[in-house]
């Protein structure tokens, strides 16, 4: 069944609750809202935190209260400041009375204006804490026996019952419930992790997860409160949850309703992934900052890499259509979607120049750039695409990619690649540089007697296109064994990256020396023609500076009177 | 985010024109437009000057391409001047060189 946003609809697996969803675009900034209209009460889950949507949703309430007059149940999926700044914020008919509900931990933190626990750290101008009274306290630490109950104004009751589910593993999943009238119940699941407040709703067939679907994202685990242990746990027990039919659809605290097979389907592969993340770093203010950073240098370094690529495309297309082959120049361009990639990296400038402006979060800038980095795999993973671009700039941009998810994460991605022996690295990136423009003669020669496989054959050929093949190298190797404690691949990128930019400004003789001294392998690129390295884009040669750094290495430039160098500087290896 | 303000100027045996900004795919057709227009006149060259362009991306290199185009149908190249180191780099590593005659 598909749930559709600002509209009522009847909740499936209920005899009569309809569900009226708040859907914005996905974002850091504010969640998702549930509104159910039940016999006995109105219930919301995450009013959010943007004032729009506090008046979207009182609304919404106003009209549904005209029909009839119900207490109104306000739940937090979490305490998470997305989903609970305007939880206060309400404006309702006079006389309706509203209970709130929240985990124990989220209504301690709320009250004691946490902003750790709340998030609120993350986001800019310090943002009020939701003030208002939680009297639902959910999973309290002492639990009580007999349902709990809340005195309503008019002499009602709301009956919170307890009754934890044993499941097959012998694990327990808390639970709580109260009824919403008519048969109708809504129950509560405490399913830790992403927050230790965090819960989960059901209603029927429909199952909330709050933010748990996302726990594992970069830029997600991490945060204050997030604990893999709780998170693996609450994911083998939410998939047990959606083992049994009864459940049809899950509700995300961010981005559309899915049906549950598909959520459970995504919560495994989460897992798979989750399972990995036990040494996570705290996602504090100080490494938001330090990774907005890295975000810009990522920006620039891909924006420049994609520009390269589909550059490369349209000189190809250009040559085909002078060749009057016009059908194989589109289908060159239809390799890549290159207007996709360009929107995608304006709308990532313009959320980075927005931060800039201090009109968006830090975190958000970061998030974004998670969202970017995977739409950008995801393309350059498409097998034509590495058919036709050079191989090795595909690859550099593909590592490039994981590299900034994995230290989103807080993984030391450096450490799992074999350390690089510099002589023979260089010397491989020498004969790639030489080998550029030889490949394939033969098969190109062969072609020619087909005239579908010589237009093809000519294509990969124009592709092949090196900027290095007019570059005269000259290479001093280290006189003894020089180890350098990196990655082979990483320090391949990095040169091959300085390599192709001083080719890039006009340099048509690069020498580069390797040594090593006192405990470091240096080499230098050096170069008697002048060498600005504004040409370079000062973000991108700090990205090259601070992925040597991270492993104690650097990157310095030099020029001096009729030479120009850069020093990269690696820990040595005594051995391999 | 930066627009971009494009100027022209025009002479008996040329159409020069100033870009100010970022050329990217919201801002590329602006671009588009006067390039492709002078350089489907049926005479004259066509310069851009660049000197204050801050990034251009893979759509602002679309445009160029379709320009050296139109323009390589009457024999001419198309002339950029002025062009910032980063941005003569990315189109000197996309093979723009060969086609097109860029000064920094």
């Amino acid at each position: 069944m598909k749930i559709e946003a600002n509209v009522w609809q009847k909740v499936p697996g209920t005899p009569s609750v309809e569900i009226f969803p708040i859907i914005p675009k996905a974002n850091c900034v504010s969640s998702n809202c549930y509104i159910f209209s039940a016999p006995d009460a109105l219930v919301v889950v995450d009013p959010g935190a943007r004032p729009e949507q506090t008046r979207q949703i009182s609304r919404v309430l106003t009209d549904a209260l005209a029909l009839s007059q119900r207490p109104i149940l306000v739940f937090l999926s979490h305490c998470h400041q997305d989903h609970s700044q305007e939880a206060g914020g309400l404006e309702l008919p006079a006389g309706i009375e509203i209970k709130r509900f929240a985990h124990q931990v989220g209504v301690e933190a709320m009250k004691h204006r946490d902003p750790n626990l709340t998030v609120a750290y993350l986001y800019p101008g310090n943002p009020g804490i939701c003030t208002a009274r939680f009297e639902g306290i959910l999973f309290p630490s002492s639990p009580a026996s007999e349902p709990r109950a809340l005195e309503l104004a008019d002499g009602g009751r709301i009956e919170l019952h307890t009754e934890p589910i044993a499941m097959p593993d012998g694990a327990t999943l808390q639970r709580q419930w109260l009824h919403l009238g008519d048969g109708n119940r809504l129950e509560i699941y405490h399913t830790p992790g992403h927050s230790p407040c965090s819960i989960s709703l059901r209603v029927g067939s429909l199952l909330m997860l709050g933010d748990l679907p996302f726990a594992a994202n970069p830029g997600v685990c991490g945060l204050d409160g997030w604990n893999h242990a709780d998170l693996l746990q609450t994911l083998r027990k939410v998939d047990w949850l959606l083992e049994t039919p009864d459940i049809t659809v899950c509700c995300p605290g961010h981005g559309y309703c899915v049906s549950a097979q598909s959520m459970r389907e995504k919560l495994r592969l989460m897992e798979a992934e989750a399972s990995n993340l036990t040494d996570v770093p705290l996602l504090d203010a100080e490494r938001i900052s330090a990774l907005k950073i890295y975000v810009d240098e990522l920006l620039e370094e891909t924006a420049a890499l994609f520009t390269i690529f589909s550059g490369r495309l349209y000189t190809v297309s250009y040559y085909l259509s002078l060749l009057e082959e016009d059908s194989a120049a589109s289908r060159v361009l239809a390799t890549l979607d290159i207007d996709r990639i360009d929107s995608i990296l304006s709308d990532f400038r313009r959320i980075a120049e927005m931060f800039n402006n201090s009109a968006v979060p830090e975190w958000t800038v970061v998030l974004k750039g998670v969202q970017v980095a995977r739409s950008l795999q995801q393309v350059l993973s498409a097998e034509h695409v590495q058919q036709l671009l050079d191989f090795s700039l595909v690859d550099r941009a593909q590592r490039r990619l994981e590299d900034f998810l994995s230290v989103v994460r807080g993984l030391q991605f450096l450490q799992t690649e074999q350390p690089g022996a510099v002589n023979e690295l260089i010397a491989q990136i020498l004969v790639r540089a030489k080998s550029a423009h030889l490949g394939e003669s033969t098969d190109f020669m062969k072609a020619a007697e087909d005239e579908q496989s010589f237009v093809e054959a000519l294509t990969r050929r124009l592709a092949a296109h090196s900027p290095l093949r007019d570059i005269e190298f000259e290479f001093a190797p280290a006189t003894q064994e020089a180890n350098a404690n990196i990655g082979a691949e990483r320090l391949d990128d990095i040169l091959t990256n300085l390599i192709e930019g001083m080719a890039g400004i006009g340099v048509k003789h690069i020498r580069i020396a390797a040594g090593v001294s006192s405990g470091h392998v240096e080499i230098r690129l050096s170069s008697q023609e002048r060498m600005d390295p504004a040409a370079f884009g000062k973000p991108r040669l700090d990205l090259y500076h601070r992925t040597l750094g991270w492993l104690g290495g650097s990157l310095e430039y030099s020029q001096q009177e009729g030479n120009a160098e850069f020093i990269i500087r690696l820990p040595a290896l005594e051995s391999m | 985010m930066k627009e971009l303000e494009i100027t022209l100027q025009r002479s008996e045996s040329a159409v020069v024109l100033h870009a100010v900004g970022s050329v990217d795919s919201n801002t590329a057709a602006q671009l588009q437009e006067p390039l492709l227009r002078a350089a489907e006149a049926p005479t004259g060259a066509v310069e851009l000057d660049l000197a204050e362009v801050s990034y251009m991306g893979s759509a602002g290199l679309r445009v160029l391409m379709l320009t050296a185009k139109a323009l390589q149908k009457r024999g001419e190249r198309l002339r950029l001047v002025n062009v910032p180191l980063h941005i003569y780099n990315l189109l000197n590593l996309a093979g723009f060189t060969s086609f097109i005659d860029i000064k920094t």
